[in-house]
């Protein structure tokens, strides 16, 4: 019998649910005040509570520690309105941890509480977001922070005073950040037009770890000296949305940035070429840009190259060519199209029917995403031979693109006379089909692939809006062989990137990219 | 997980295998005297501990003198709770390019349905009377166990934001020990912080 389980979920692609409300298990014993006041203590052998399975007593043959005091059997509930001033007696430190956590306001006011929490802001980093200053746009009270507080500033997100009047305080308030040695620092432009140029007081921020930009027209790098002040020695993460800058400004950051670790790029509107080389870069996302190239020249420790909803021009793709990145593991997507190079390793191109080879290989990758469209013959004929270049790969998502005009589908007999492709026979173990429409090139592929996949546990089916039922693709798929040796859910009413990719899905992360989010801040 | 100097002659330690996770169990002892068992890998979410188990301290039992049984019985059960889902790792790296460096207990394996019931059990555990917060938050403090500490003291602050001083002065029973002057200095100082 097949052991086939069909799983339906309506994913719900509207916010996530709010936080369950104390109490949310009705398993733990409640006192009386709502407090987690024990139970009778009556022997001094307590039997293990269940609730809480690995605090468990001392086995008995172990000789009690001697108690310090003797206790009453019965403890009585705690008093919630007990009149200690427990929080100012926090040692400092906690103290400002716990300030450090408020809005600026509210952090700011604490000043006002007593003496012993006179100086308590402005001893902790400064955590603040101009959202939290009113009224918004609220230059001049940002100013007024800014000034009030001596450093160091440890996050400030800028999200509503960078406007087209307050433009001229725009670098003093970078110089000033640069000298209160700002660790994360969010700017966002409200220009909305080209003449919102970042002044290059950005470049004196030293201190910086984490730096944001949007909407913004990159100042010219060109006139800068490169070289042994690098500008950004702390930086390790640098966001890049809907920035305007040339292929040398971002060569810039890169070579400024000696540890920087993740770069994310979004909304690019100006094709670039990209070159990686960076002693230090794991990760690099890419959304919503246009790129005519992805060239990993030298990275060593790169080991996520994401690349989504990017959009070509018609005719144009994004080539991606990898040098050296002997760590890289998840690479996604790889579009094809037969009409472009969309994949060059180690200087060779690969196409259909390019012979494999070790130099043309990367076998570090084990996940890989391919955005193909099922319904153009030549562009599908590519998967056999870009799959035989990631020999290692154990998790597949396969991304069923939109196509006006089919030029033919591929049946079954297609990808059987394609020919074996190790990873496909003997690794993949997790395949991810987005967008699936239920077109018979679609199915035929995936039956080619349930059928020869002999370690493949998963398929994951994100079927695409309006197209064709759960249950049409259900009672399709388990007629396939070996069916039954693998868990096949289907996804519904996902079609949008946030839908997709949003973090805390109802499968293991593993199985979608964990996307970087624009920055809010955290409280 | 590599052994320590202890192991090899401890005779209540399990076999360790090299390379896999210890079964073994780590006594805990509160300040007033009652012992806890906690396995070794939610024990380690305390660095303290964790330092303490590596320089081969831990045999008889760590005892704990700044913690009192009560607290202590739930700072392990959420060291068990978050031990266990940072455990659940599919084969996939832990993911490099983690915006929130900050957060310890980030399970980036975890499903939703998982992490919601983290989120619920810990919103659970620090909804509780004032004296015991301020107990957990020491413990954690104390022990180093980050997760937990940033979870206390992010309560503290929700109940401070969006309070005027006199309302947090009323929750938390802060004596207001400032002369006029002094408190009309304050609200001067940061006057853009007080216009409500």
């Amino acid at each position: 019998g097949s052991h086939f389980v069909p799983l339906l979920f309506r994913r719900p692609c509207s916010a996530p649910p709010s936080d369950a409300a104390a109490g949310a298990d009705p398993g733990r014993p409640r006192g009386r005040h709502g407090g987690r006041a024990h139970a009778a203590r009556a022997s001094p052998r307590r039997q293990a509570r269940d609730l809480r399975p690995l605090a468990l007593l001392h086995p008995p043959h172990r000789p009690r520690p001697a108690r310090l005091r003797r206790r009453s059997p019965l403890r009585p509930p705690p008093r919630p309105d007990d009149a200690v001033d427990r929080v100012s007696r926090l040692p400092d430190a906690l103290l400002r941890g716990i300030v450090s956590l408020l809005p600026v306001k509210d952090a700011a006011r604490t000043a006002a509480l007593s003496r012993r929490w006179r100086g308590v802001w402005r001893s902790a980093p400064l955590v603040l977001a101009d959202a939290d200053l009113s009224p918004s746009p609220a230059a001049s009270a940002l100013s007024r922070v800014l000034g009030a507080h001596p450093g160091p500033f440890r996050c400030v997100h800028l999200t509503s005073s960078c406007t087209e009047e307050s433009g001229h305080l725009l670098a003093p308030w970078l110089q000033l950040l640069a000298a209160k040695a700002v660790q994360e620092l969010v700017l966002v432009s409200s220009w909305f037009s080209l003449d919102a140029v970042l002044p290059a007081a950005v470049f004196g921020m030293a201190t910086l770890t984490r730096l944001h930009l949007r909407l913004w027209k990159f100042p010219d790098t060109a006139g800068l000296p490169p070289g042994p002040g690098v500008s950004f020695p702390n930086l390790r993460e640098l966001g890049l949305c809907s920035v305007l800058m040339e292929t040398r400004d971002l060569d810039f950051m890169l070579d400024s940035s000696p540890v920087l670790e993740t770069l994310f790029i979004e909304g690019n509107l100006f094709t670039l070429r990209l070159r990686f080389v960076s002693q230090s870069l794991r990760c690099v996302q890419i959304i919503g840009s246009f790129l005519e190239e992805i060239f990993v020249v030298n990275a060593p420790r790169l080991e996520r190259l994401i690349n989504l909803e990017g959009w070509t021009p018609h005719g144009g793709c994004t080539k991606v060519k990898i040098g050296h990145a002997p760590k890289l593991q998840l690479l996604a997507y790889l579009q094809l199209d037969a009409g472009n190079h969309v994949l060059e390793v180690g200087n060779t191109i690969i196409k259909a029917g390019t012979r494999v080879s070790p130099r043309t290989m990367v076998s570090s990758v084990t996940v890989l995403a391919l955005d193909v469209r099922f319904g153009v013959r030549n562009d599908a004929k590519m998967i056999p031979s870009l799959l035989r270049c990631f020999p290692n790969v154990e998790t597949l998502h396969i991304k069923s693109g939109k196509c006006d005009l089919s030029t033919g589908k591929l049946n079954l007999k297609f990808w059987h006379d394609s020919g074996t492709v190790e990873c496909v026979r003997s690794c993949v173990k997790r395949l991810i089909f987005h967008d699936f429409r239920g077109d018979r090139s679609e199915l035929a592929f995936l039956k080619y692939f349930v059928e020869t996949a002999s370690v493949l546990k998963q398929v994951v089916i994100l079927l695409s809006a309006g197209s064709t039922s759960a249950e049409e693709v259900h009672s399709k798929v388990a007629k396939f062989k070996r069916a039954g040796e693998i868990s096949v859910a289907l996804v519904t009413g996902c079609s949008d990137l946030q839908g997709r990719y949003k973090r805390g899905s109802e499968f293991p992360l593993g199985d979608f990219f964990f996307l970087l989010k624009f920055p809010s801040a955290n409280y | 997980m590599a052994a320590t100097p202890a192991d090899a002659s401890s005779s209540s330690s399990e076999a360790v295998v090299g390379g896999e996770k210890s079964n073994k169990m780590i006594t805990l002892i509160s300040s007033d005297g009652e012992s806890f068992e906690a396995t070794e890998e939610a024990a380690k979410m305390s660095v303290t501990i964790k330092h303490m188990i590596e320089d081969g301290c831990a045999d008889d039992g760590i005892p704990l003198p700044n913690v009192p049984a009560k607290i202590l019985s739930m700072v392990i059960e959420y060291c068990n709770k978050h031990a266990a889902d940072a455990d659940d790792t599919n084969k996939h790296v832990a993911d490099p390019a983690d915006a929130d460096e900050d957060d310890d207990n980030n399970n980036n394996n975890a499903s939703a349905g998982e992490k919601e019931d983290l989120k619920s059990f810990d919103a659970s555990l620090v909804a509780v009377d004032q004296a015991t917060l301020f107990d957990i938050i020491l413990a954690a403090n104390f022990l180093s166990i980050k997760g937990l500490l940033d979870l206390a003291c992010q309560k503290v602050a929700d109940d401070i934001k969006d309070k005027s001083v006199e309302e947090v002065r009323e929750i938390f029973k802060i004596e207001n020990d400032f002369t006029k002057e002094e408190e009309e200095a304050v609200r001067k100082e940061n006057a853009w912080a007080f216009n409500e």
